[in-house]
C-alpha cells in the first residue's frame, strides 16, 4: 500500500513534467527581467483600498508592463512577437540575475539599477545604444544619459529617476523647539557643525528612564550602499571614491579620512547614532524612524509615497512624523554631492539581429516620454527626461526631490562601484567598531581594492587577446 | 576473468545502484567537474574560458582573506559540531527515556518546529532577536543587569553570535534520528545487560553509544559539511561582517564569485574546500567506522 | 534524581529552542502597527487575522501550495525508494568497486553549491526545462545525503537476516522487498522528513529556474511578496506559518514509523 503510494507520487510528478506545452518554433521570444514594479497599472489602484479587501487580488505587478508590451506588439503587426515579463525583488533578484549572466544565459533586457548594468559593461555583455538614438533623445535625457558611460559607450536608457538626500522628522524637531537648527534657505544646504548640532539636539531620554531612546540620526553599515548612504558625506568632506577614470581607489586622501572620522566620533564622541552602527542594517533604521525615535535619516525619491502608504496601513501612526526634506551637509564652501541614479533598461550583447533590433526598440520604447510620466507617477520617483518633468509641477515635495538631483555626482556611478560593495563596507565597518583608525580602514580598503582592480584590468586584457 | 565473474554474480548491485549513479552523473558530477576545471582557468560570463594553470590558487592563496575565512571556518565547525552533537545526544537520550509515545513525540515536535522554517526567515527571527535596541535577547538580559550587547554588530561578538544561533536551533534533525536509530537496538540487548546487572549508565556506553555508532558518523559528516558551508545565516545577517569578522569560505567563495566576477578564484577556493572536507570526511571514517560486531 | 535533572534540562532547552517560532506565529498575528513594539509584547494585541487575510486575498497562495506539494512529493518519495536501494546495496552487498562508489557518493556533498548552481543552470537551460516542474525534480530525484543516511542506517541491520532470506529462496528483488523495507522503514520515514522538509524550504534553485507566478514554489512565491522599502514582518511571518503547516503535518504523519515499538528484537523473535 505504502510502496504504491510512493510510486503513485513519483508518477504524479513525472506527468506533471510533461505538461508544458512546446514553444512555437517561428516566434521571436524575448526576455525582459525587471527590478522596478508596481501593482496596477497607474500605481495608484489600491489607494484606500483596505488591506483585507479581495479588491487587491485583481491587480498583479505586471499589469503595466503587460500593457506596454500590448502597445509595442501592436506596433509590429506582421512580427509574432512573444515577451516574458519577470519581476524580481530587490534582495535575492541580485542572485538570479548573476546565475544567469554566469552561464552564459542572461535575459535579454534587464531594467535594474545604473551600477548593475555598468556592472555588466565592465564584461562588454551590453549593447551600446550609441548608435540607437537621436540627438534629439540625447537631449532630452540630460545629465542621465551621462551616467550611462562606460569606456566611452552609452549602456543604458535612464529610465526610473532616484536620489539621496536627508529628511528631518519635524514632530521630533518642534518637541525638542530645535526647528531653527534646521536648514531652510534654497536648495537647504548646511554644513557639519550645523548638523551635529541639530543631531546633539534631538538626541535625548524621551520616557525618562535614563537611557537615550531618541537619536538624532543613523546610518546602516551593513547590507547596504557605500555609494548612497556613507559617501555623501565623503563628498561633503572633497573626498572622492574613484579617480576620474574610475580604475583606481583614492578614497584614502585626507579628505576621507576626516569624512570617516566624523562618522566614527557621531558614534563615539557624540553619541547622537544608535550604538553599534557596524551592524546596523537599512531596515533598522527604518525600524527607529515609524516608531518616531529617530529625528533625521536619509532618504529617497520615494519616501513620501512609502511614508503615506505606511500610514495607510498603520505601520505609522497619524501624527509622529512630518517631513522635511533637505540636503547632505558639506563643509563650508563646498557643494554637498549625492546619489543620484536611474533604472533602467539595458540590453544584453545579441547574436540575432532582429533580436537585437526588437531588444533595443523595446528598450527605446519603455523610456518615452510617455512612459517616464507614467513610471513617475506610479513609483514617486524622477523623471529622467525634461519633456517628462511635468509629472510633478503640483507637487512641492517632490520638486524639491527633482532640484537637488542636480548634486548628483559620477562618483557614485562607477564600473567598479558595485564589486567594491562588501569591501568598501568590511572598511567602513572595521573603523565604526573601532578595530581599526579610519586612516587604517581606508588604506587596507585603498590596497585591498587596487589589487582586485589590477587583476580585473589584467583578465579583460587577456580575455579582449583571445 | 573472477572479476568480471564476481561483477556478473553481483549484477544486482549494480542494477541497483544505475539509476541513482546516471542523475548523479548528469546533476551533480557534471556540475562538479565543471566547477573543478573552471578553477584552472579564467571565465568571462558569455564567453570562453581561458586555461591559467595554477594562477587562480596562487592568487587565492596569497589573498590574506582567504587564511582568515578558513580560520572563521573551522572556528565556527570546531565550536558549533562537537557542541550540536553532543547536545543532540543528550536531548535524544532523555527523550527516549520518556515513559508515554506522547511526550516523545511532543519533545521530538519541539526541537524539529524550528528546522520546518526556512533558514531565510529564521535569520530574520534571530536578527530581531539580536537587535541590540529593541531585541528580546537584551531586554531579557537587562532583568539580571547585563547588557546591553551588539551581538552580530560587534565584530568580536558576531561570530560567537552566528555559533549560539546554530547551537540552539540545529538539534531537530540530530534528535529524530538519534531516537529512530535508538528504537532500532534490539530489546533483548538490554535485558541480557540487566540480567549481568549494568546500570542505565553502563547500558548506554556499553550498548546504547556503540550501536549508534553509524548513525553518530553520518551526523559528523555531514554536519561537519553543514557547518564547513555555512552560508544563508552569513548572507541573511551579517554580510560577512561586520569587518569581516563573519566572512566564511562559502560567503567569500559566494562574493568572489558574484561581486567580482571571478570564477577561476572563486572555483580554486571552492575546490580547496572541498579537498579539506574530504580530508576531514576520510578521518572521521577513520575514527568511526569500524564495523559494529552483533 | 538524575532522571529529573534531565527532564527540566530537556524542557528548558524545548523553551529555548522554540522562543523563535514563538514570536514568529505572534508576529503573524499582530496588525503591521504593532509589530515592532518594544519591549516586545509576548501575546498578540489585539489578535488580528489581517496577515492571513492579505496573503489569501491578494496572492496565487493556492496554486504556490499545490505546486510545491508536487514537487516536494515526488522528490521525497523518489529520494526514499531510491535511496533505500542504493543504500542497501553500499551497506550489505560486496562487490567490485563499492568503496569507489561510496566515496564518489560522499563527494558529491563537498562542492558548496552556491557554485555548482552555475553550470547546473546552464544545463537546466539547454534542455529547455526553465519554468517546469522538471527543472525543480528532475535534479534532486536522488540526492547524496539520502543515500549516505540510508547506508548508515542500514549497517546496522544483522546480515544473518538477508542470508536466512535468501536461503528461504528469496531473489535478490524479494530479498529487498520482504525483509529490507520493513526493516528499514525507521530510516525511511526519518528520510522523508529530511528530503520533505529540505525540498520544502529550498530556496535558491527554484527562485532561479522559475520565472512564472503560476510556476513558483511556497517560498518563491512568499518572497515575491516582499516590498522594495521595507520589511512586511507581519506577512511574512504569516507566510512562514502557512508554510510550516505542511511540514509540522508530514512530520507528525511520518514520526509514528519510528517510534519505539518498532525494534529489531521484535522481527528477529
Amino acid at each position: 500500500m505504502a510502496k504504491l503510494l510512493l510510486i503513485g507520487m513519483i508518477l504524479l510528478g513525472l506527468c506533471a513534467c510533461a505538461a508544458d506545452a512546446p514553444p512555437d518554433e517561428d516566434e521571436i521570444r524575448l526576455m525582459l527581467w525587471t527590478q522596478d514594479y508596481w501593482v496596477g497599472v497607474t500605481g495608484h489602484e489600491l489607494v484606500g483600498v483596505p488591506l483585507d479587501d479581495p479588491r487587491r487580488a485583481q491587480y498583479t505587478v505586471k499589469d503595466w508592463y503587460n500593457k506596454v508590451v500590448r502597445d509595442f506588439k501592436a506596433l509590429y503587426p506582421d512580427r509574432k512577437i512573444h515577451i516574458d515579463i519577470e519581476t524580481l525583488d530587490w534582495t535575492n533578484g541580485f542572485q538570479k540575475i548573476d546565475i544567469a549572466v554566469a552561464s552564459g544565459r542572461p535575459p535579454d533586457i534587464l531594467i535594474s539599477t545604473s551600477g548593475i548594468a555598468l556592472k555588466y559593461a565592465r564584461f562588454g555583455l551590453l549593447e551600446a545604444f550609441d548608435d540607437h538614438l537621436s540627438e534629439e533623445d540625447i537631449r532630452d535625457f540630460g545629465p542621465f544619459y551621462g551616467f550611462s558611460e562606460y569606456e566611452g559607450k552609452h549602456y543604458f536608457l535612464p529610465f526610473i529617476g532616484g536620489n539621496r538626500y536627508m529628511i528631518a522628522n519635524l514632530e521630533v524637531f518642534r518637541e525638542r523647539g530645535a526647528t531653527h537648527l534646521l536648514p531652510s534657505e534654497g536648495d537647504r544646504l548646511w554644513t557639519f557643525e550645523q548638523f551635529l548640532a541639530a543631531a546633539r539636539a534631538t538626541t535625548f531620554d524621551r520616557d525618562g528612564d535614563g537611557e537615550i531612546d531618541v537619536y538624532g540620526f543613523a546610518m546602516p553599515f551593513q547590507r547596504n550602499s557605500p555609494q548612497q548612504d556613507q559617501m555623501p558625506f565623503f563628498w561633503g568632506h572633497g573626498a572622492r571614491q574613484f579617480n576620474d577614470s574610475g580604475d583606481s581607489l583614492v578614497i584614502n586622501s585626507e579628505e576621507g579620512v576626516n569624512a570617516l572620522q566624523f562618522m566614527v566620533d557621531l558614534e563615539h564622541v557624540h553619541g547622537v547614532v544608535p550604538a553599534g552602527s557596524a551592524g546596523l542594517r537599512t531596515n533598522d533604521v527604518t525600524d527607529l524612524w515609524t516608531a518616531g525615535r529617530l529625528a533625521m535619516r536619509q532618504a529617497f525619491h520615494g519616501t513620501r509615497l512609502s511614508f503615506e502608504r505606511a500610514l495607510e496601513t498603520g505601520r505609522i501612526k497619524e501624527g509622529v512624523i512630518e517631513l522635511y526634506p533637505m540636503m547632505y551637509p558639506s563643509l563650508p564652501g563646498l557643494d554637498p554631492a549625492a546619489f543620484v541614479v536611474a533604472d533602467s533598461p539595458c540590453v544584453f550583447r545579441q547574436e540575432d539581429e532582429e533580436k537585437r533590433e526588437l531588444s533595443i526598440a523595446l528598450a527605446k520604447f519603455l523610456t518615452n516620454t510617455q512612459h517616464e510620466r507614467e513610471a513617475a507617477y506610479a513609483m514617486s520617483t524622477l523623471p529622467t527626461r525634461y519633456s517628462a518633468l511635468d509629472v510633478w509641477d503640483d507637487d512641492p515635495f517632490q520638486q524639491y526631490v527633482l532640484r537637488v538631483a542636480r548634486y548628483g555626482t559620477k562618483d557614485a556611478i562607477q564600473g567598479y562601484g558595485i564589486p567594491l560593495v562588501s569591501m568598501t563596507l568590511s572598511a567602513f565597518q572595521a573603523a565604526m567598531s573601532r578595530q581599526a583608525t579610519p586612516r587604517k580602514a581606508l588604506d587596507d580598503l585603498a590596497r585591498r581594492g587596487n589589487r582586485f582592480i589590477r587583476r580585473d584590468i589584467e583578465r579583460r586584457l587577456r580575455a579582449g587577446a583571445e | 576473468m573472477s572479476l568480471t565473474r564476481t561483477i556478473f554474480r553481483e549484477r544486482w548491485a549494480y542494477l541497483f545502484l544505475l539509476l541513482p549513479l546516471l542523475l548523479f552523473a548528469v546533476f551533480n558530477m557534471l556540475p562538479m567537474a565543471a566547477t573543478i576545471l573552471l578553477g584552472f582557468a579564467d571565465y568571462f560570463p558569455g564567453g570562453q574560458p581561458v586555461w591559467t594553470g595554477l594562477e587562480n590558487y596562487a592568487y587565492a592563496l596569497s589573498d590574506d582573506l582567504f587564511w582568515k575565512a578558513l580560520g572563521i571556518t573551522v572556528l565556527y565547525t570546531c565550536g558549533v559540531v562537537p557542541a550540536s552533537l553532543l547536545i543532540s545526544l543528550f536531548l535524544a537520550y532523555v527523550i527516549f527515556g520518556l515513559k508515554y509515545a506522547w511526550a516523545q513525540v511532543i519533545f521530538k515536535s519541539a526541537f524539529y518546529l524550528p528546522v520546518v522554517t526556512s533558514g531565510a526567515i529564521l535569520s530574520l527571527v534571530w536578527l530581531w532577536l539580536f537587535n541590540p535596541a529593541r531585541g528580546l535577547l537584551n531586554y531579557v538580559l537587562s532583568f539580571a543587569g547585563m547588557g546591553p550587547y551588539l551581538w552580530t554588530s560587534d565584530p568580536q561578538m558576531a561570530l560567537p553570535s552566528l555559533m549560539f544561533m546554530a547551537i540552539m536551533g540545529g538539534h531537530g534533525a540530530a534528535i529524530v534520528l538519534l531516537t529512530a536509530a535508538m528504537g532500532g537496538i534490539p530489546s533483548t540487548y538490554y535485558e541480557a545487560a540487566r540480567l549481568d546487572g549494568a546500570g542505565p549508565w553502563r547500558q548506554y556506553w556499553k550498548i546504547t553509544l556503540p550501536l549508534l555508532r553509524p548513525t553518530v558518523l553520518y551526523l559528523l559528516v555531514t554536519s561537519t559539511i553543514a557547518s564547513f558551508q555555512v552560508f544563508t545565516q552569513v548572507l541573511m545577517m551579517t554580510g560577512g561582517g561586520p569587518d569581516y569578522a563573519t566572512t566564511t569560505l562559502v560567503y567569500l567563495i559566494y562574493t568572489d564569485a558574484f561581486e567580482y566576477f571571478d570564477f577561476g578564484k572563486a572555483s580554486a577556493e571552492a575546490t580547496l574546500l572541498s579537498l579539506s572536507l574530504a580530508g576531514i570526511a576520510v578521518l572521521q571514517y577513520k575514527w568511526l567506522a569500524s564495523d559494529v560486531e552483533y | 534524581m538524575f532522571p529529573y535533572v534531565f527532564r527540566i534540562l530537556l524542557t528548558l532547552f524545548a523553551v529555548l529552542t522554540l522562543m523563535p517560532l514563538y514570536w514568529i506565529v505572534v508576529t503573524a498575528f499582530q496588525t503591521p502597527s504593532v509589530v515592532l513594539a518594544f519591549p516586545p509584547s509576548m501575546v498578540p494585541s489585539p489578535a488580528s487575522w489581517i496577515n492571513f487575510a492579505r496573503l489569501f486575498n491578494g496572492s496565487e497562495i493556492g496554486t504556490w501550495m499545490v505546486n510545491s506539494l508536487i514537487v516536494t512529493g515526488t522528490v521525497t518519495a523518489s529520494n526514499v525508494l531510491l535511496g533505500t536501494l542504493a543504500g542497501y546495496t553500499l551497506a550489505k552487498k560486496v562487490f567490485p568497486g563499492r568503496q569507489t562508489i561510496f566515496w564518489t557518493v560522499i563527494s558529491l556533498m563537498f562542492v558548496p553549491s552556491q557554485l555548482t548552481i552555475i553550470p547546473l543552470y546552464a544545463l537546466i537551460v539547454q534542455l529547455d526545462w526553465i519554468n517546469t516542474y522538471q527543472a525543480l525534480i528532475v535534479p534532486a530525484l536522488i540526492m547524496p545525503f539520502s543515500i549516505f543516511l540510508m547506508k548508515q542506517f542500514l549497517q546496522t541491520l544483522p546480515t544473518e537476516l538477508i542470508e536466512a532470506a535468501r536461503m528461504d529462496g528469496c531473489g535478490e528483488w524479494g530479498v529487498f522487498q520482504r525483509v529490507i523495507l520493513p526493516l528499514a522503514k525507521p530510516g525511511m520515514g526519518v528520510l522523508a522528513i529530511f528530503t520533505f522538509m529540505g525540498v520544502w524550504n529550498e530556496f535558491l534553485w527554484p527562485l532561479i529556474v522559475i520565472n512564472r507566478s503560476s510556476m513558483m514554489t511556497l517560498q518563491i512565491g512568499l518572497n515575491s511578496l516582499q516590498n522594495q522599502y521595507y520589511t512586511d514582518y507581519g506577512l511574512l511571518m504569516a507566510g512562514a506559518a502557512v508554510s510550516a503547516l505542511p511540514m509540522m503535518a508530514f512530520f507528525l504523519a511520518f514520526q509514528s514509523y519510528f517510534v519505539r515499538s518498532i525494534t529489531i528484537g521484535a522481527v528477529k523473535g
